[in-house]
C-alpha cells in the first residue's frame, strides 16, 4: 500500500465515507460498469456451465444399458470437479481482455479477475493434491489456513488496486501517550497473531505426527514437546504483532504495567494456573496418557495446555481442571516412570477346611488366564493368615498395565475365581454364626460361633 | 442495458439450485456486482450533481487551503459530491496510470504540464472540445502549456519556472546579468546551482537565440547553447560559483548563508521560509545575458481530465477546474500559497506578493518546451551534454553536436526538423570539431 497523505483533521469516518464515494463515483462510469457487468457473467456462467455439460452428459447416456459398477475413481479424480469452475472462468476472462483490448476498452478490473482465477485454480489445484494424498485430515487445515490464506491474497489483491485504502490504514484509532494506533497496525497486528497462532496448531499437529511414526518415544512426552513448541511459537507470535501495533519499549512498559495492576486485581487465578501449565509442562510431571486418581477417581489425562487440564474420567466424561489443582493438592498417578504398571490386589477368603496349597495354584492359574494380567510379576497369591472368622485369607497379587482398567479387571477376575474355585469345590468363605439354646437349670444358654 | 434488464430473469437459475446453494456466497457477491454494474447513468441536462474524484500531490498545509476552495465549490453545486485524495508527488503519476486502465482514474487530475505528452499519447487524458475551450480563460501561453497534436488537454492552475533566490540579508542588489553574477560571487556573494540540462537551461537563451524557431525546428546552430555550455565551463572555476547535482545540499548551503544566490522553483519556497523564516529571502528573475532575458523552461500545475469519465462527471470536472483556475481562487492560492498565478487576469502586485511577482516575472520570459516531445529522453541527451562539456570531456562545440545526433538517433527529431552547429554532421560516428 502506498503512503498517501493526510489532510488533518479528517476523521477515519471521513476517510471511509471519501472511499465509498469514490467507488460510486467509480460505479458511475460505463467502462466500469462494462467491466463489472462482465466479471459478474464469468463468474456465474464459470459456476453454471460445468453444471450444465455434466446434466447434459447424463441426458445423452442411454438408459437402457445395463447395470454396471463404475470403475474406481482414484482420489484425486474425485475431487477434478473443483477445478472447472475456475478454469472456465480463466478461458473466459481471457476471451473477454482479449475482446475489451479489440475494442479499446480499459480492462484492468476483468484482469484482475483473470489474477483472481487463477488464484482460484491454484488453491483448488491444491486442495485436490492434499485431499488426494492425506485424505480427510486435511480437513481442518483447509478450514483454518488455507480458507483464511486465500481470503486474505483476495482482500490484499483487492485493496491494493484500491487507491486510498492507505489512507483508511494511517488514521489513528486510538492514542496513549505517544503510542498510536492505526488502523493499519492493528489490521497487521491480528493477520500477524492470526499467522503465528495458526502456525502453532499445525507445527504442533505436525510435530505430534512426525515425532510418533518416527521415534519410539512416549506418546505423553511427544506431546509435551509439541505443545511446548506450540507455546513457544505463541509467544513470539505475541511479542512480534505488539511490535507490529507500534508498541515501542516504553509502551509495551506502560501496558505491561497496566496488565499488572489487572493481574494483581482479577487475573490472579488465571496467572496462578498459566503457571502452574507452565511448571507442569517443563517439570514433565504430568503428561497426557498418564491416569491418574484425584479426588477417589481415576481418569486419564488428555491435554495439558497453559491453564487448564482436561482428563477423561472411566464413564467417559471429560473434566477440564485448573492447572492449580495439580500443584497445590496431591494427585496420585497411577503410571509414574513410563511403564504403567500397577499391582491390583483382590483380598480372598475361603472356607477354614479348604486346601491352601490347592487354593494357591487355582487361584494363581485363574488369574493369569487373564488377558491383562501380566505373566511378569506373575500373580501371587498371598496368605494374610488365619481369619479370626475361621477363615484362610489370602490376598491375591496381580500387575497388569492398563491402570485405567483396574476396577473392570478387578471385577472380571472376581468372576473368574468364583467360578474356578466352585469348580474345585472350594467354598468362598462366608462368615456365619451359629447359636446354641441349652435348655439346662444349672447352665444357662451359650452362644458358640463356626466358621 | 439489456444485460441489466434481463438481470431479473435470475430467478430462472433455480433449476440449478444445487449449485446455487453451494455457491451461495459467491453468487450474492455476483449478484452484487450486476446491481452495481447497473447503477443508472444520470442525465446530462441540468444543474451539476453526482460524485467526482480529484487527486492532487498537494502537501497537507496546502491541501487545506485546495479544501476551502472545494468548499465553496460544494456550496455553489450542493448535488456535486467531491472525493479528494491527496498522493505523494512522485507516486502520483504511477497511480493514476495504473488506476486508469481499471476504470479508476481520478476525473481530475492536478498534475505537471510534463505528464501531458506521455498521458494524451496513451489516451488515459482527454482532449478538450472546441465549446469547452470556447468556455476556458485560455490565453495563448496557457494553450502553449496544455497542447498536444493540436488538441488541448487541461487547464494550467499554477506555473513553476526556475528564478533566482536570494539572501537579503547578504545582497543589497541582486545581480541582473551574468557578468554581475560571476563577479558578486567572487566578491562573497556565493551562487549555485545545479548544471544539468532541465535546471539549468535558463541561459541559453541569454547568450543566443533559444534552443526552437518559430516553427518548432530544433535550432542548435543559432541557439545559445554552445556559448551557454562554454560559460558554465568558465564559470565552474570562478570563485564563489557552486556547480553541484546535489540540490539538496545546494539549498542547505543557501539556509545558511554561506552563499547568496540559489536558482529553485517556487515549491522550495515552503521549505525554505520553514527553515530561514520570513522576509529572509527574495526571488528576481535570473541574470539576463548580452542576447536577452534568460529563458528557464515552464513547467506549470494543470488540471488534466480523465478519459474514463462519464458524461456527467466530464461536466463536472470542467467546471471544476473553471472554478480552480478561476481570479477569485487562483489569487488565494497565490496569497495562502505562494502559488505563481497562470490566470493572467491576477495582477502579481510585487508590493504585496514580492516573491511570488519574482516568479511571475520570470514566467514572461521562460520557454515551453512542445508536449509531443519525449522529455525524459531529450533531457537524458541534454544531461550528457552538460556533464561532458563540464567536466572537459568534450568541448561544448563537441557536446552540443554530440546532443543534436543523439536526439536524431533517438527519433525525436528528423533531420528536416533539426539544424546542427556548424562542423557537426549526422554521418559520422565521431563529433568534428571546429
Amino acid at each position: 500500500m502506498d503512503e498517501n497523505i493526510i489532510v488533518p483533521g479528517e476523521s477515519l469516518a471521513d476517510i471511509i465515507t471519501n472511499q465509498l464515494n469514490m467507488m460510486l463515483a467509480f460505479l458511475d462510469r460505463p467502462v466500469v460498469q462494462q467491466q463489472i457487468l462482465a466479471i459478474a457473467g464469468i463468474i456465474l456462467i464459470a459456476l453454471l456451465l460445468p453444471e450444465v455439460v455434466r446434466r447434459w452428459w447424463q441426458q445423452r447416456q442411454p438408459d437402457d444399458l445395463p447395470e454396471m459398477d463404475p470403475p474406481p475413481r482414484r482420489p484425486w479424480a474425485a475431487r477434478l470437479h473443483g477445478l472447472y469452475a475456475p478454469l472456465t472462468g480463466l478461458v473466459l476472462a481471457n476471451v473477454v481482455i482479449w475482446l475489451f483490448e479489440r475494442q479499446g476498452h480499459p480492462n484492468g478490473l476483468v484482469e484482475s479477475s483473470r489474477t483472481f482465477f487463477w488464484l482460484w485454480l491454484g488453491y483448488r489445484a491444491l486442495l485436490m493434491v492434499l485431499y488426494a494424498r492425506l485424505g480427510e485430515s486435511v480437513k481442518p487445515y483447509h478450514r483454518f489456513v488455507f480458507v483464511p490464506i486465500f481470503v486474505l491474497v483476495l482482500l490484499w489483491l483487492f485493496l491494493g488496486r484500491q487507491v486510498g485504502t492507505a489512507l483508511v490504514a494511517n488514521v489513528p484509532i486510538l492514542t496513549l501517550g505517544s503510542f498510536i494506533l492505526t488502523l493499519g497496525n492493528l489490521i497487521n497486528a491480528t493477520v500477524l497473531l492470526y499467522i503465528f497462532l495458526i502456525g502453532a496448531w499445525v507445527v504442533e499437529r505436525v510435530l505430534n505426527r512426525a515425532l510418533q511414526s518416527r521415534f519410539d518415544a512416549e506418546p505423553g512426552k511427544i506431546r509435551s514437546l509439541a505443545t511446548l513448541v506450540r507455546y513457544t511459537i505463541s509467544a513470539v507470535g505475541i511479542v512480534i504483532a505488539l511490535a507490529a501495533l507500534g508498541l515501542d519499549a516504553t509502551s509495551l512498559g506502560l501496558v505491561a504495567g497496566g496488565l499488572s495492576v489487572g493481574i494483581g486485581i482479577g487475573l490472579q487465578d488465571i496467572v496462578g494456573n498459566f503457571v502452574s501449565g507452565l511448571t507442569l509442562l517443563f517439570e514433565q510431571s504430568l503428561r497426557p496418557g498418564d491416569v491418574i486418581e484425584l479426588n477417589g477417581r481415576i481418569s486419564e489425562v488428555e491435554r495439558v495446555s497453559l491453564r487448564t487440564t482436561t482428563v477423561t474420567t472411566l464413564d467417559n466424561i471429560k473434566m477440564i481442571i485448573p492447572n492449580s489443582t495439580f500443584t497445590t493438592e496431591p494427585v496420585t498417578t497411577l503410571t509414574k516412570d513410563n511403564n504403567n504398571l500397577i499391582r491390583v490386589l483382590l483380598p480372598l477368603r475361603v472356607a477354614y477346611d479348604s486346601d491352601p496349597a490347592q487354593v494357591k495354584q487355582i487361584v494363581e492359574q485363574t488369574a493369569s488366564r487373564h488377558p491383562q494380567v501380566l505373566r511378569n510379576p506373575a500373580p501371587l497369591l498371598l496368605s494374610r493368615g488365619l481369619g479370626v472368622d475361621s477363615s484362610l485369607d489370602f490376598d491375591l497379587s496381580v500387575w497388569t498395565n492398563r491402570p485405567k482398567l483396574r476396577g473392570l479387571l478387578k471385577s472380571e477376575l472376581y468372576y473368574l475365581l468364583f467360578k474356578a474355585l466352585a469348580e474345585q469345590g472350594i467354598k468362598i468363605h462366608v462368615p456365619k454364626r451359629e447359636l446354641s439354646i441349652i435348655q439346662s437349670q444349672a447352665n444357662p444358654p451359650t452362644e458358640t460361633q463356626t466358621g | 442495458m439489456s444485460i441489466c434488464r434481463s438481470l431479473p430473469f435470475a430467478s430462472t437459475l433455480i433449476y440449478f439450485h444445487k449449485v446455487i446453494y453451494r455457491h451461495k456466497t459467491i453468487l450474492l457477491m455476483v449478484f452484487l456486482l450486476g446491481v452495481s454494474g447497473c447503477r443508472s447513468t444520470p442525465n446530462n441536462t441540468g444543474a451539476l450533481s453526482g460524485h467526482v474524484i480529484l487527486w492532487h500531490s498537494w502537501s497537507p498545509d496546502e491541501a487545506l487551503v485546495l479544501e476551502q476552495a472545494l468548499a465553496e465549490f460544494r456550496e455553489s453545486n450542493p448535488q456535486v459530491t467531491l472525493v479528494t485524495l491527496a498522493l505523494p508527488a512522485d507516486d502520483l503519476l504511477a497511480r493514476f496510470e495504473q488506476s486508469a486502465n481499471d476504470g479508476a482514474g481520478p476525473d481530475l487530475l492536478l498534475g505537471s504540464t510534463d505528464w501531458i505528452g506521455s498521458l494524451a499519447g496513451s489516451g488515459l487524458i482527454r482532449p478538450l472540445n472546441e465549446a469547452e475551450i470556447d468556455a476556458l480563460p485560455l490565453d495563448s501561453r496557457a494553450t502553449r502549456l496544455v497542447e498536444f497534436q493540436n488538441n488541448v488537454y487541461g487547464i494550467p492552475l499554477s506555473l513553476n519556472p526556475k528564478a533566482l533566490y536570494f539572501n537579503q540579508s547578504l545582497v543589497d542588489r541582486p545581480a541582473t546579468t551574468l557578468d554581475e553574477l560571476l563577479e558578486y560571487a567572487a566578491d562573497g556573494q556565493g551562487v549555485a546551482f545545479v548544471p544539468r540540462f532541465e535546471a539549468a537551461y535558463w541561459g541559453i537563451q541569454a547568450l543566443g537565440q533559444g534552443l526552437f524557431d518559430p516553427d518548432g525546428t530544433l535550432n542548435l546552430a543559432d541557439s545559445g547553447f554552445i556559448d551557454w555550455l562554454a560559460w558554465l565551463k568558465a564559470a565552474q572555476n570562478e570563485p564563489g560559483v557552486i556547480l553541484n547535482v546535489d540540490d539538496q545540499a545546494l539549498r542547505q548551503l543557501f539556509i545558511e548563508g554561506r552563499i547568496a544566490y540559489y536558482i529553485a522553483p517556487p515549491e522550495q519556497q515552503a521549505a525554505l521560509q520553514q527553515a530561514m523564516g520570513e522576509d529572509t529571502f527574495g526571488v528576481t528573475r535570473l541574470p539576463r545575458g548580452p542576447a536577452g532575458p534568460a529563458g528557464p523552461l515552464l513547467p506549470a500545475e494543470t488540471a488534466l481530465f480523465y478519459t474514463f469519465s462519464s458524461d456527467q462527471q466530464v461536466r463536472t470536472a470542467l467546471a471544476l477546474a473553471r472554478f480552480l483556475a478561476n481570479q477569485q481562487q487562483s489569487i488565494r492560492f497565490m496569497r495562502e500559497l505562494n502559488r505563481v498565478p497562470a490566470n493572467r487576469q491576477v495582477n502579481v502586485d510585487p508590493r504585496i506578493y514580492p516573491t511570488v511577482s519574482g516568479f511571475a516575472r520570470q514566467a514572461n520570459t521562460a520557454v515551453i518546451l512542445p508536449n509531443e516531445l519525449d522529455r525524459d529522453r531529450f533531457y537524458a541527451a541534454g544531461d550528457r551534454a552538460y556533464a561532458s562539456a563540464l567536466a572537459g570531456l568534450l568541448t561544448p562545440e563537441e557536446a552540443v553536436c554530440r546532443f543534436g545526433q543523439e536526439v536524431v538517433e533517438a527519433g525525436l527529431y528528423s533531420e528536416d526538423e533539426i539544424i546542427l552547429p556548424a562542423g557537426c554532421s549526422l554521418l559520422t560516428d565521431e563529433p568534428a570539431s571546429n
